[in-house]
């Protein structure tokens, strides 16, 4: 009898042990998806914070899109302005985006509002997009918050067609923990060699918050 | 599960590689990644000639889109290398300057000099060994404007070669053709018109002779006037024949003389005015041609034969006839004919005096052809005449009882200074008064040569100053950039010796009055070149424009616009009407901007891309209607034009 006990005995520690290591191994997978979970759950909220951020927070693109009555079939360009970027206290780079799809572009005329009680010292130059342009003219006024501003290619130029920077605008700001825009206005053109009329189809300004 | 692990990371990656990718995006280095070199900061250097979407033969000399570091910082620009540029030949960058940089000149004027120029104080007027203008902005002060004699000496704008990287313009080179460009046209080659010809010689094509049937063309073009005189010096024509000629052309007179190298004077045999190659002096005083009347020395085609040999220099000075007068348009080119005389005043206005309005009336008046001191202004009252039964008379006695009542009176009963307007006083209310403008030749006193009168006689009626109910007519004087005596807006004024008359000579004109913006009245009419008196070379309402109803008293904005010109606030000040005005004058000359090119009454960029579409073209192309901006028949953008300088000069951004 006692031998029997002495065999049975270890049979029992063996299905003990077995349940128990089945129990700690459960216990520890348990363990290691709750941090996954945390981990997921942390990646989300980043996620979500991150596009919140890029779609809500700090850019509100006002979209002009031009008169239909006025757009003609051949207009394909599209202009947008940048998210300003801080480059001194105070101090903000934007850019004016082109992306001329099929239309060899010669000539831009922008025309850009802006809050002249939030943004002060505004300027702007020509980007890279048009090679050895020529500023036509240059007007910012600073008491009604507008900037004109028209680049054009010297005559026998070639159209420049693709995508790039056409004009840099840079300012300082007088109102911080606002919020501001910069608008494209409807007459802003874009020229090709061949139409007489603007071929600009899209134009995106830009809304952020002033820190 | 692992998919949305995926997604997540994905987005996450996306976005943030979108953010990097962006904030590249931002450089604002030139193409091709350029560097500047070591006293160079900024944004990129390269020698000119080696990037790709840039050739010049001198491009080594340059480098680009630098930014020197001084202090101030020279701004963005063009460079001039002192000895060169050293470049990689790829395009890439890293090109530097072998030594100094010189300056300095970049968009949007790059001018190489001052004779390119066109009129003298014109901001964008540049010294010709002085590179100007590095920071690429508006702004007149950034010019560095130095006024130069040569400026000052020829106000026009290079019509040549002038190269812009390599500034060596002179005078001679630059103001050949616009010194040419009078009334005189070189075998027939030039395309001048009506300025003063100051005597580049004249020659025979091949340095042949007459006997070789050579002949030396200089055209008199006198664009359709009637008269005009000619002056003429010492030439040496060679050995060849030389015809004065612009068939067809009424008359014309030469004063001078045409020194010979021998020989004596000889006459031409089919009416033309010939000196043969032997004849020592001919003398051309006095000397007129006629072609309906052809002589001796006058060809039935006005012209005169110089005949070889012969010396002169031939200076074009309008004499004491009317300057040329320009074709009107669409007339195919013909002359128009004036008479021989200065027009007739024309009278304008007889208005109530409004501080005086029983008694007292305001007449205006406009002289046309004479002087202002030599016109004297009459008035008669026909209704004391009639009651003595007699008639307002002029010039002739009166041998009634009551001689004076058909007497003219001059204002204050005086002779003295009578400019438009007068105000007659002393008037009889209620009566009829006729008047008339009388103008004299080169004496302006009762006792004057009398040279032409108004007509018809003018009439009002005094203290008629009831409501006015009729369309008020306004008149006006309006200088169009670029054409007659009106520069650009920055510099409206051209010499009077440097006027060129148009080929248009006729535009409509629409006269808007505002109430701060509100449209208050609006008409439409002509204006017309004026070819004498102090508006010769501005364009006038030969018509007063009758407006849409009768304007009330007040101020008013005025804007005028013509096809091709500015529309905008065309004067400084509110013009003010006062009550019951049967017609108003504007004082003040309206000049208006050219480069309205496609007409659409904004100036921007689609008036340049419509001026470089239209390079080389004619008014009567498509689209080219308004791109001729100084009117010679051709629109020149390239080279730097007339019409693409005259645009650049004019444009008012934002406008």
């Amino acid at each position: 009898m006692d031998e029997l006990n002495k065999t049975i005995e270890p049979k029992e520690e063996i299905i003990k042990q077995k349940i128990i290591t089945a129990w700690n191994s459960f216990v520890l997978r348990v363990k290691m998806l709750k941090r996954t979970h945390v981990f997921i759950a942390v990646l989300i909220v980043i996620t979500l914070l991150l596009l919140a951020t890029a779609l809500f927070v700090n850019s509100t693109p006002p979209k002009v899109v031009m008169p239909k009555n006025a757009l003609p079939s051949y207009a394909h360009t599209t202009l947008k302005l940048t998210t300003p970027q801080l480059i001194a206290p105070s101090t903000y780079q934007t850019t004016v985006q082109i992306s001329t799809n099929q239309n060899d572009t010669i000539a831009v005329g922008l025309r850009i509002s802006f809050d002249p009680k939030v943004l002060v010292n505004v300027d702007i130059k020509p980007g890279n997009f048009f090679f050895l342009p020529m500023v036509l003219g240059k007007n910012i006024n600073q008491t009604t918050g507008t900037i004109a501003y028209d680049l054009v290619l010297p005559p026998k130029k070639p159209g420049v067609k693709g995508n790039g920077t056409v004009a840099i605008i840079t300012f300082s700001t007088i109102k911080p923990n606002s919020q501001t825009s910069l608008n494209i206005l409807p007459s802003t053109k874009v020229m090709d060699f061949e139409h007489g009329a603007s071929v600009l189809k899209t134009a995106t300004g830009i809304t952020f918050n002033v820190k | 599960m692992k998919k949305i692990f995926s997604i997540l990371f994905a987005i996450v990656f996306l976005f943030f590689f979108t953010s990097l990718f962006s904030q590249k995006s931002l450089a604002t280095d030139p193409p091709g990644g350029a560097k500047c070199s070591a006293n160079l900061q900024s944004e990129g250097s390269y020698c000119g000639g080696d990037y790709v979407d840039y050739t010049n033969s001198e491009g080594l000399q340059y480098l680009y889109y630098c930014v020197k570091n001084d202090n101030p910082p020279t701004p963005r620009g063009w460079y001039k290398c002192k000895n060169g540029c050293i470049s990689t030949h790829n395009g890439l960058g890293n090109d530097y300057c072998i030594g100094e940089i010189l300056c300095a000149y970049t968009h949007p004027l790059n001018y190489c000099g001052s004779d390119i120029n066109r009129i003298a104080g014109d901001p964008t007027i540049f010294s010709s060994n002085t590179l100007y203008n590095c920071d690429n902005t508006s702004a007149s002060t950034d010019y560095n404007y130095v006024p130069t004699s040569d400026a000052q000496d020829c106000p026009y704008i290079c019509n040549g070669s002038c190269d812009l990287f390599a500034p060596v313009c002179n005078k001679h080179s630059c103001c050949e053709q616009p010194d040419c460009a009078g009334s005189l046209i070189e075998n027939n080659s030039a395309q001048c018109n009506n300025v003063p010809w100051n005597g580049t010689p004249l020659h025979c094509p091949t340095g042949g002779s007459s006997s070789s049937g050579e002949t030396a063309h200089l055209t008199i073009k006198l664009n359709g006037a009637t008269s005009a005189t000619f002056t003429s010096t010492n030439h040496n024509l060679g050995h060849c024949n030389a015809l004065f000629s612009d068939p067809p052309q009424p008359s014309f007179q030469v004063n001078g003389s045409i020194t010979c190298s021998g020989g004596s004077v000889g006459g031409g045999s089919n009416g033309t005015k010939l000196v043969d190659q032997n004849a020592s002096t001919d003398n051309f005083t006095g000397f007129s041609c006629d072609p309906s009347n052809p002589s001796g020395t006058c060809g039935s085609d006005g012209t005169i034969n110089v005949g070889a040999n012969q010396s002169a220099i031939i200076t074009a000075n309008y004499g004491s006839g009317n300057p040329p007068v320009a074709n009107p348009p669409g007339d195919g080119g013909n002359p128009v004919s004036n008479p021989t005389t200065p027009t007739a005043p024309t009278l304008d206005t007889a208005t109530c005096n409004p501080s005086s309005p029983n008694n007292s009336e305001i007449i205006r008046w406009t002289i046309n052809g004479a002087n202002t001191t030599q016109a004297l202004p009459y008035y008669c009252d026909k209704t004391k005449a009639a009651a003595h039964n007699v008639s307002c008379t002029k010039d002739k006695a009166i041998t009634t009882a009551d001689i004076q009542a058909g007497w003219y009176f001059l204002p204050n009963n005086t002779a003295a200074s009578f400019d438009s307007p007068q105000t007659l006083t002393g008037l009889v209310n209620g009566d009829q008064y006729t008047w008339f403008v009388r103008a004299f030749n080169g004496d302006h006193t009762i006792t004057g040569t009398p040279l032409a009168d108004s007509s018809p006689d003018g009439n009002f009626t005094a203290g008629d100053c009831g409501t006015q109910t009729n369309p008020t007519p306004i008149s006006l004087v309006v200088g169009l950039d670029g054409i007659g005596s009106t520069g650009t807006h920055r510099n409206p004024v051209i010499p009077a010796d440097k006027i060129q008359s148009p080929t248009v000579t006729h535009f409509p004109i629409t006269v808007e009055l505002f109430d701060g913006t509100t449209l208050k009245y609006h008409g439409d009419g002509n204006i017309d070149y004026v070819t004498s008196g102090a508006n010769l070379g501005k364009f006038q309402t030969t018509t007063p424009v009758n407006l849409n109803a009768a304007v009330a008293a007040g101020s008013y904005t005025v804007k005028v616009s013509v096809p091709g010109y500015q529309y905008e606030t065309a004067l400084p000040n509110p013009e003010t009407f006062t009550a019951n005005e049967t017609s108003h004058v504007i004082s003040q000359t309206v000049n208006l901007r050219t480069g309205n090119v496609n007409n659409d009454q904004t100036f921007d960029v689609a008036d340049y891309t419509q001026l470089i579409k239209c390079d080389g073209k004619k008014t009567t192309d498509d689209g080219c209607k308004y791109a001729d901006l100084d009117d010679n028949d051709t629109v020149d953008v390239t080279n730097f034009g007339f019409d693409y300088n005259l645009f650049l000069a004019d444009y008012p951004v934002g406008n």
